[in-house]
């Protein structure tokens, strides 16, 4: 079995991500990617066969519009972490190859880390109002220096091997030493890296639009559900418990992911040094 | 003399491979013993068996007797205190043993600290001592260096002030010098041989380098493959070996015998690459 | 025997860590190094850390440029030589590492190591191919280990690898840059006499820098001292290390008795 010796939380990680996201992908594809009806007359019903979790203030199927909004929150957490791994990674291994487009890259990274990624997701919101696409601007904004700084160590700390002077030596020039040496590598710290961002990722997007900062209602989302049920914790906390619960799962799903993978990918060939002489 | 160190009938065991046969020895106050071996020989296994640094799964049986007590016998916080205070290591690697982002006389502190119940003021006139005493500050560093400021032997008088620190009663050198040049090497021993003098220090020295072992040893054993084949003085092993595999092993050295130049140097089949683990 | 590869009056120099306001100061790491190899000899350069000898095989192999200077290839400028005579010129110079685990990429097969030199040489794939079991048979390898990874073999088999990929282009000299240093004692006497082999099956000179004055002189036919970046003493390597002239090479004999 492919499972025997893969390690313990690479196991747990994919179980509770899969346990949360196959459903979620089928409310998702269920409802057409749109929030559950609303059934005014039917609000706050109890768990019941046509509502497994009972309904919410607007009469709307809570299990549904809670997968739905997982769905969401992971499409958009996915899509940023893409492209800030695509954009962090490039930059990075340009920083990392040195001279002045290097240190524009680096000088550049350093003057991003100083904007809060919050105050990016506001001034969007002001310029353009509340959207997906601001949203996702700003969760990859904050997500690309980081990326380009581990990018950036990790391929330095490769380029200084002697390999990588072999291959110069055989007439590669920079692009062509990072593709075939540099990159296959460093993956394993990238795979692993982009795989714990999903997990702040989610936690930013659900933040974001807990604040009102995110795609505009009526798509649902597990931070909107969060800031619309909260006024309930007291009288009906099951509403805020169950997207509550889910972020928590899929923060966790991910960050046991990345560690599972950690372990997974950078042991065997770690093994060399770990051997005792 | 009585002996500081005695090993009975040390094994160890890797899962149910045995790594090292049971084999005894002893280190006297003030004496330099040698452990010499091929890779796979199971010197720098012995070395982690005393220091109880084996990673899990490594079994350990056997006496150790140090000082009049068994090592092996000991629970491990009072083994804790005994390592570091009585029992010093240093190892190949400077820059991995020392915190690259703290200045060297604070690490040096550290140690006192940990170890001892010197104030503030005290420990920073021992620790000027300390860098005197290694040669440091003639050589111009100073407790605020950092160590990526020091060259390589730097680094390693910067782990030996750790080391002796606490004026220990035995210092395992696991190849302290193999990444040194021979220069560098030859000044770094032979302040190691100064401190035993002046400490009555018992030093056990791992390492692959007949050279240095001929000049700094008092005694050698030799490893072959987990097993003790000989243990003689240094003097009467260089000129009369008596184990085939000691003979074997110096003369493939280099630095064991005179070889006439641009021959090739007789190497026996059976210990021919023949020494993987 | 003719000269094959030489330096002239090699100049190279860092910029210091201390900077001012006047702009940063540079520190001299070659200063005005001249040597030369002969066909089927072995040169050694002997120095310590901080001599200036890894970055002295650097500019052989072309890896650095030095700031002034010039490299002869049988006494063809490497500098002016124009694009094809340097494309052909480059493989004859090949070198092999110190570290055997840094020198070969472990995601990538040993046939790939090997093959990689020949990237820009004008050779069919199968002339390619047939060079790197060539060369492995050469090194003593077994064939079947052309699809293995580094990490499966010994410190010993990993540097016979990477002799392998320096020897993939036929090359005339090989600089070798404390190649012996990091194996046991086994190891470093099979991969010497593996070496002595090679030099003489394929006449092939050496260029052998390493600071252990044993190996030097087990190896090499003439000898350069190398000290703080200028070459102190050169000869004969027995009456160079039996009779020394100068005090630095000296110092160097009495730290490896």
């Amino acid at each position: 079995m492919i499972l025997r010796g893969a390690p313990k939380s690479l196991i747990a990680g994919s179980v509770l991500l899969l346990g949360c996201l196959f459903p979620a992908t089928m409310a998702w594809i269920w409802h057409g990617g749109h929030a559950p009806f609303i059934d005014i007359p039917n609000r706050y019903a109890p768990p019941s066969l046509a509502h497994p979790l009972g309904t919410d203030p607007f009469g709307r199927d809570l299990a549904s519009y809670v997968l739905t909004g997982a769905f969401n929150t992971t499409a958009i957490a996915l899509l940023s972490v893409v492209l800030a791994t695509v954009i962090g990674t490039i930059l990075g291994l340009v920083g990392a190859n040195g001279g002045k487009r290097g240190w524009a890259v680096m000088s550049a990274t350093d003057l991003g880390l100083a904007f809060p990624p919050i105050l990016i997701a506001a001034m969007l919101v002001t310029a353009q109002g509340a959207s997906a696409t601001g949203e996702i601007l700003a969760i990859v904004l904050f997500g690309i220096p980081a990326q380009i700084r581990i990018t950036k160590q990790a391929a330095q700390s490769i380029l200084v091997l002697d390999y990588i002077s072999a291959a110069r030596m055989a007439g590669f020039g920079s692009v062509a030493v990072t593709i075939r040496h540099v990159l296959p590598n460093i993956a394993p710290i990238l795979i692993v890296h982009a795989s714990t961002s999903l997990a702040l990722a989610i936690l930013s997007e659900a933040g974001l639009s807990y604040l009102g900062l995110g795609a505009p209602p009526p798509q649902p989302d597990l931070g909107r559900a969060l800031a619309s049920y909260q006024i309930h914790i007291f009288d009906h906390p099951f509403l805020v418990a169950v997207p509550g619960v889910t972020v928590m799962v899929l923060v966790l799903g991910f960050n046991l992911l990345g560690d599972g993978l950690r372990d997974l990918l950078e042991r065997p060939f770690a093994r060399n040094e770990e051997r005792l002489p | 003399m009585t002996d500081l160190l005695s090993v009975r009938e040390l094994s160890v065991l890797a899962g149910a491979k045995p790594i090292l046969h049971p084999l005894s020895f002893t280190v006297s106050a003030g004496e330099t013993v040698a452990v010499t071996g091929e890779s796979g020989s199971g010197k720098s296994t012995l070395a982690r068996a005393l220091m109880r640094l084996l990673p899990d799964g490594f079994k350990t049986s056997g006496q150790i007797i140090f000082e009049g007590q068994d090592l092996a016998a000991l629970p491990e916080r009072d083994f804790r205190d005994l390592r570091g205070r009585r029992i010093a290591m240093v190892f190949q690697e400077p820059m991995t043993a020392l915190n690259p982002i703290r200045r060297i006389g604070k690490q040096i502190g550290d140690t006192l600290k940990l170890h001892g119940a010197l104030s503030s003021p005290d420990i920073a006139t021992h620790v000027q001592q300390l860098l005197d005493r290694v040669g440091l500050s003639h050589a111009g560093v100073s407790a605020q260096s950092y160590p990526h400021a020091l060259s390589g032997g730097q680094r390693q008088r910067v782990l030996l002030a750790m080391a002796i620190a606490c004026k220990p009663a035995l210092l395992i050198a696991d190849e302290f010098t193999t990444a040194l040049d021979s220069r560098t090497q030859a000044e770094v021993m032979d302040l190691v041989q100064e401190l035993a003098v002046e400490h009555e220090m018992g030093i056990l020295m791992i390492s692959h380098d007949l050279g240095v072992i001929r000049r700094q040893a008092q005694r050698v054993l030799v490893l072959q493959q987990g097993h003790l084949v000989e243990s003689n003085e240094t003097e009467q092993l260089f000129d009369t070996p008596r184990h085939p595999y000691t003979r074997a092993l110096l003369g493939m050295s280099l630095h064991g015998t005179n070889h006439p130049p641009l021959t090739r140097i007789p190497v026996p089949v059976d210990v021919s690459e023949g020494v993987q683990p | 025997m003719s000269v094959l590869l030489e330096a002239r009056n090699i100049q190279y120099s860092v910029s210091g860590h201390t900077s001012s306001v006047f702009g940063s100061r540079r520190k001299t790491v070659l200063q005005d190094v001249s040597l030369h190899v002969a066909e089927q000899e072995t040169l050694g350069i002997v120095g310590s850390s901080g001599s200036g000898k890894s970055t002295l095989s650097r500019i052989l192999t072309g890896l650095a440029q030095p700031e002034n200077g010039e490299i002869l290839f049988q006494g063809k400028d490497l500098r002016d030589a124009a694009g094809q005579v340097r494309k052909d010129i480059r493989p004859k110079i090949q070198m092999i590492f110190q570290d055997p685990q840094g020198a070969l990429d472990p995601r990538q097969t040993v046939r790939q190591i090997v093959k990689e030199p020949l990237h820009q040489m004008a050779l069919s794939n199968e002339e390619k191919e047939r060079r790197v079991l060539e060369v492995l048979a050469d090194v003593a390898l077994p064939q079947d280990g052309a699809e293995r990874y580094p990490r499966m073999f010994s410190g010993g088999q990993r540097q016979r690898i990477a002799i392998a990929r320096a020897l993939v282009t036929r090359p005339s000299v090989i600089i070798a840059d404390e190649a012996v240093s990091a194996l046991d004692v086994s190891t470093q006497a099979v991969v010497l006499n593996l070496l002595l082999d090679l030099q003489e099956r394929h006449g092939l000179s050496y260029i052998f820098v390493s600071h252990d004055l044993a190996v030097i002189r087990h190896i090499s036919h003439r000898v350069a001292v190398l000290d703080e970046g200028r070459i102190v003493e050169t000869g004969p390597t027995l009456s160079v290390l039996d009779h020394p002239q100068q005090s630095t090479t000296r110092d160097l004999i009495a730290a490896s008795l």
